[in-house]
């Protein structure tokens, strides 16, 4: 089980990764690929806070008002940095999603190969 | 074994995600998404984490989604087909970066080098200490590594300005060059020239919900949600919680009102300036913070010369900038909101 879980949820986060890539290149319409681009976020996350656990260990809150000895904690760094990175995340997702917006009212359409071809034809 | 499943369940959600053809499907996978990457966080003790993922992915970003969706009115039309160029890319990424993971510590082990460097065992050892804070999450954020934290906040402020900017101004008046531009392009090729069908079936968010079981349920849930967010902010120092987390809650109170109660009713809450002013004095109270500091004689954002006792004027210090934190989340999370809403609703 330990064998299997040392690089287990490497795999998950290049699975993830991977599909969000895809998505952000393949899928056609801006909310479909911001979404991927949320996905290839979280895979991310998953990466790092991965590395946080160790085993046997507890979440990082002092005991006994720091006084004494302390259990295994698992490591808070990368939590932290992650905890951030989320709130910013969802930031910078709604000004894309606003740039949508503004894309759709000015085609009327949110698909990009449509948008494309309406940029041919208006030129 | 959950090790193991909710892991191979999110993969599952993430699929799913970007190959249903309906866009509200898609949400909602994704919605259910986040929820279980917030369960993920719990499993991998990451506790501040699961609690802003809960609230940011699952229910903001969720929100935000929709009220898009809603503002485009747009199904996705995308060819099914699948792109082989792109599939290439994405199969070659994974490749180099599975040959990269054979060179990586095996995760769990305490003795890998992110876990013993030196500044992790540093700051499990003085996070007491200095910063008087029992949750090392918080003190990191707010103590060891403040400079970052303040301007992680900035920029959630930032991308608050960003939305003001880029939709509150645009098409004021009827005339300027931006309508007469509109004109032009309506002449030429029109989206329903080549196809584009558009569908009206979406709720006005808007108006408000007739429904009297949301309304009550929504009346006697918000003081409950806006008590928890308070609690997490300032239980930071103890426990899981802090600016971020207890923000996010925060604002999530606020959509929710909106939600129910329709944004004419919301406004009178939480009126539309006030929620710009917060925005940018969390920030301030943030760095104004760290510049009170420096008439103590010490660094900037040292906490521990703003009382005699270092120890505890670093926690006085903490819990002001979690405070500054928690007010620019919230109101940036309600920015969100607020001027997605308004696209077509004023002038």
């Amino acid at each position: 089980m330990i064998e299997l879980l040392a690089k287990y949820n490497y795999w998950i986060v290049i699975i993830l990764l991977t599909t969000g890539l895809y998505g952000v290149m393949a899928r056609q319409n801006l909310i479909k690929k911001i979404i991927g681009l949320n996905v290839f976020q979280t895979a991310v996350l998953l990466f790092y806070v991965s590395m946080s656990k160790i085993e046997g260990g507890t979440a990082p809150i002092l005991i006994n008002h720091g006084h004494g000895p302390q259990p295994l904690f698992d490591n808070p760094l990368p939590q932290v940095l992650m905890l951030t990175a989320i709130v910013v995340g969802i930031s910078t997702t709604a000004v894309a999603l606003t740039f949508v917006t503004l894309i759709y009212r000015e085609y009327g359409t949110i698909e990009e190969d449509q948008i494309l071809e309406l940029n041919k034809h208006n030129d | 074994m959950t090790d193991l499943a909710i892991p191979l369940f999110l993969v599952v959600c993430g699929i799913a995600v970007l190959l249903v053809k309906d866009l509200m499907s898609s949400i909602m996978i994704f919605s259910v998404y986040s929820l279980m990457m917030a369960i993920e966080w719990c499993r991998l003790n990451a506790v501040d984490v699961a609690i802003t993922e809960a609230a940011v992915g699952a229910g903001i970003s969720t929100v935000l989604f929709l009220v898009i969706l809603g503002r485009t009115k747009y199904v996705d039309e995308g060819k099914k087909h699948v792109n082989i160029p792109a599939l290439l890319v994405a199969v070659a990424v994974a490749a180099v970066l599975l040959y990269g993971t054979m060179d990586l510590p095996h995760l769990r082990d305490a003795n890998i080098a992110p876990n013993t460097h030196v500044v992790t065992p540093y700051y499990l050892e003085h996070s007491y200490e200095q910063a008087g804070q029992l949750n090392v999450v918080a003190s990191i954020l707010a103590y060891f590594r403040g400079y970052d934290t303040l301007f992680e906040t900035t920029v959630v402020a930032t991308a608050g300005f960003c939305l003001v900017l880029l939709l509150r101004v645009r098409n004021k008046k009827p005339g300027t060059l931006d309508s007469q531009k509109n004109e032009v392009t309506a002449r030429k090729k029109t989206p329903a020239s080549i196809g584009v069908k558009p569908i009206e079936t979406f709720p006005d968010i808007l108006d408000q919900d007739k429904d009297i079981i949301k309304r009550t349920v929504t009346k006697f849930l918000i003081p409950f949600i806006q008590l928890f967010g308070l609690y997490v902010i300032v239980h930071g120092e103890l426990g899981p919680g802090g600016g971020f987390q207890g923000g996010v809650i925060l604002g999530v109170s606020i959509i929710v009102y909106s939600l129910v109660f329709g944004f004419e009713e919301a406004k009178k809450r939480m009126s539309v300036k006030t929620k710009d002013l917060l925005v940018s004095s969390g920030v301030l109270i943030y760095g104004g913070i760290g510049v009170i500091a420096l008439f103590f004689g010490g660094n900037y954002l040292q906490y521990g010369v703003l009382l005699p006792d270092p120890q505890f004027g670093s926690v006085v210090g903490i819990m002001g900038i979690e405070i500054g934190v928690g007010i620019t989340v919230a109101a940036v999370m309600i920015t969100l909101f607020y001027e997605t809403v308004r696209i077509d609703a004023d002038d």
